[in-house]
């Protein structure tokens, strides 16, 4: 079955959610751009609630790991190692070579966002015995079907929401606010802005915290119509992001894809004939992020094509 | 240009290379094109970095035939410098074929390392045993000792550090691996980590981790919060952009660091750019290393790059994370200086004319500056100019033209003319 993976946006959706198959959990300290903090304890409780419900736990260890945090991503993994978990989604390599001495090797899971963009990829790191690799948002639909049917090791890709597109060290918005002499850095800081570009319409959401800042697509990816090109390809599981989502919104979200993955199951043709209707169940959720196809059918241009501009 | 008011890390923490253990780090710099590769290695640099005309980022400065590295890696061998070639993209499925035969053909030519960040070339490049060396590429943004190792173990010679590095984090990373260190040191500054940056991907369909950057965080943007007031002031954008990086005052601090490799970046810069920033680097780290416990920077060299400058430089993260003033802001694009009036080609001694090529307008009367290889400097004026059939021209008007001039110094192939401010 393809599995669905959801980052929740607060305890108590995970209570409501039985919808999915997995869920990400993490600390925003270990953690990129997660849409809720839990800590080791409160992770501790909601174990056993999702074990009882037949769900799997991944934890999120994916921040970008300079050298004075070694030590504690270290020691969080010495931590999490005694817990019943499926998985731990990591971004930097540093944590592959960690997680060997804890044993934790078969549970990674590695998510670099943007850097697994074709089968040799998936190949080198199936040869490091991890779990699952996350493909990049970035890559086309017939790149995720030949990638999964060489089927290499357990793969994951965006199923719906938020993409994000840049991550900066820096506190852009502090310095900005700082800059402008403004003294109010509370109005930015862990705040949901959105920038305008100055000859655009699309709204992308900026994010700052303690990881620096982050800047996100104005659509969410939406893949509720091509569940089959996964499935047939032996994709493993699809993410759905809870981030700029509310519980309501996120937990009908999951709702339609669980539907919609169940009918494949139940006959393919039964989800083909319904793909208007789970795209209208989707476009009905009230406060609904507005939506769109990401790259699947947009090709990026490479720069030695032809009409790039950039030669 | 304005040099940002500099903070200095606390070195008395670092873990640093005792005085006498200094080993003398590579000077390593940008060639777009053959010009430049051979500027660059004239004007002291011990090794480049070229892009082919596959697998490289850097779309517009990548236009190295294998003939063209051929010819580069001769002109470098024969000098006693390296060439290294970036094979630096994330590659996408199409892009995986004729690796092997182009890696190969680099390998054969003599090239000496390759620079890359896809785990497909770096493996390609491993499995194929091949004499050239491997760097990783600050691609893959790498910013701990762990990571490093990760690919030193794979077979990697080399790691470009990720350029949110403190000189710090520098210093500790160096002492838990065996691997090549190589850090910026000077040129444009992305200001998300590298490799993990779609904005171009997302807004102009262009992408960025193959070559088709468009530098979307250097462009303008308002900004709102969720009840959509704008929080941009009328007369302000909001950018995302940072200043070039600039580490003259930190070059001591990275030697003692114990840093191998020194990189310089911008393929896309002018000769005279090149030359300039190349030949400054070359006599900044050459004091230092002569008396490393008395050396000091002094303002001579930030002087001498401002002469081909024209950017906000910055000292990026190498004194911490960057504040507001490493960042660009209402700046609409940087102006090239107009100093760079011409490069000579040669020289006769006996009737002391010089065959220049001009690269900016100039008239007679013109004090020049002929700028040489070990920062050698003579000053003269120009009195007048000749065509290449000895007409006299009242100017030097046309980009390129090769002109004659007489000069009361002798002067070299590729020593460059520059208008004295």
């Amino acid at each position: 079955m393809l599995e669905i993976v959801v980052s929740p946006t607060s305890k108590q959706f995970i209570d409501r959610c039985e919808y999915c198959d997995a869920f990400i959990l993490g600390e925003q300290h270990f953690g990129l751009r997660l849409a809720a903090n839990f800590t080791l304890t409160e992770i501790k409780e909601i174990i056993p609630i999702v074990k009882k419900r037949k769900q799997k736990v991944y934890i999120a260890l994916n921040r970008i790991i300079h050298e004075d945090h070694l030590s504690e991503v270290d020691e969080y993994l010495s931590e999490i190692r005694s817990l019943d978990i499926d998985g731990i989604i990591f971004g930097d390599l540093a944590v592959l070579r960690l997680a060997r001495k804890y044993n934790l090797v078969e549970k990674l899971i590695y998510n670099p966002e943007t850097l697994i963009t074709n089968y040799e990829t998936v190949r080198f790191f199936s040869n490091y015995g991890i779990k699952r690799v996350c493909l990049a948002k970035e890559i086309t639909l017939d790149d995720i079907k030949l990638i999964g049917s060489k089927h290499r090791l357990e793969i994951e890709v965006l199923g719906h929401g938020v993409m994000n597109m840049f991550h900066s060290y820096r506190d852009l918005l502090t310095n900005y606010y700082r800059f402008l002499k403004h003294a109010n850095l509370e109005e930015v800081r862990n705040q949901e802005l959105y920038l305008i570009e100055e000859h655009r319409t699309d709204k992308y959401p900026i994010l700052e915290d303690e990881h620096g800042t982050h800047v996100f697509s104005g659509y969410d990816l939406c893949t509720v119509n091509y569940l089959d090109d996964f499935i047939e390809n032996n994709i493993t599981a699809i993410r759905i992001d809870g981030l700029f989502k509310d519980d309501d919104t996120l937990l009908e979200i999951v709702k339609v894809y669980q539907k919609a993955i169940k009918d494949y199951y139940d006959a393919p043709s039964l989800y083909k004939s319904n793909k208007e209707h789970y795209l209208n169940l989707l476009k009905n959720i009230p406060r609904i992020r507005p939506f769109n196809d990401g790259f699947l059918f947009k090709k990026t241009i490479y720069k030695g094509d032809e009409n790039s501009g950039s030669k | 240009m304005m040099v940002s008011c500099l903070r200095k890390p606390s070195i008395k923490e670092m873990k640093t290379v005792a005085p006498n253990n200094l080993k003398k780090p590579e000077l390593l710099a940008p060639a777009g094109d053959l010009e430049k590769l051979k500027v660059a290695i004239l004007y002291g640099a011990d090794a480049v970095f070229i892009g082919g005309k596959e697998f490289s980022l850097r779309a517009r400065a990548s236009n190295f035939t294998l003939d063209d590295i051929r010819e580069g890696v001769e002109f470098a061998h024969e000098h006693g410098a390296k060439v290294y070639v970036t094979t630096n993209i994330i590659a996408h499925n199409e892009n995986l074929r004729g690796l092997d035969e182009y890696l190969t053909a680099l390998d054969s030519i003599g090239v000496d390392a390759i620079i890359c960040a896809d785990p497909f070339i770096i493996s390609t490049a491993k499995n194929l045993n091949l004499n050239m060396e491997i760097h990783i590429s600050t691609q893959q943004s790498i910013t701990n000792s762990e990571a490093v190792n990760f690919w030193y173990d794979f077979g990697a010679h080399r790691v470009v550090l990720a350029r949110e590095l403190s000189i710090d984090e520098i210093a500790k990373i160096r002492q838990k691996t065996k691997a090549d260190l190589e850090v910026f040191i000077h040129g444009g500054m992305c200001v998300s980590y590298s490799g993990r940056c779609t904005l171009s991907n997302n807004m102009t369909d262009r992408d960025a981790n193959r070559g088709g950057c468009a530098h979307s965080c250097r462009w303008n943007y308002w900004l709102y919060n969720k009840n959509n007031q704008l929080l941009t002031p009328e007369n302000s954008f909001f950018n995302l952009g940072s200043k070039d990086l600039m580490a003259v005052k930190y070059i001591p601090d990275l030697l003692r660091a114990g840093v191998n490799s020194l990189k310089i970046e911008g393929r896309m810069k002018t000769i005279h750019y090149i030359a300039t920033v190349v030949s400054v680097y070359r006599k900044l780290i050459d004091d230092f290393m002569e008396d490393p416990e008395h050396f000091q920077v002094t303002n001579f060299y930030v002087e001498e790059i401002a002469k081909a400058e024209s950017r906000l430089t910055s000292t990026g993260a190498l004194a911490g994370k960057p504040t507001y003033q490493e960042q660009l802001y209402n700046v609409r694009s940087d102006t090239p200086t107009q100093e760079f009036l011409a490069m000579v080609l040669d020289y006769d001694e006996n009737t002391q004319i010089a065959t220049i090529e001009q690269r900016n307008h100039f008239k007679p009367g013109v004090e020049i500056e002929v700028y040489g290889p070990k920062m050698r400097k003579n000053y003269t004026i120009i009195d007048a100019i000749y065509d290449e059939s000895f007409n006299l021209l009242d100017a030097a008007r046309h980009p390129r033209q090769i002109l004659k001039i007489k000069l009361p110094f002798k002067v070299e192939p590729y020593d460059l003319i520059r208008k004295v401010r």
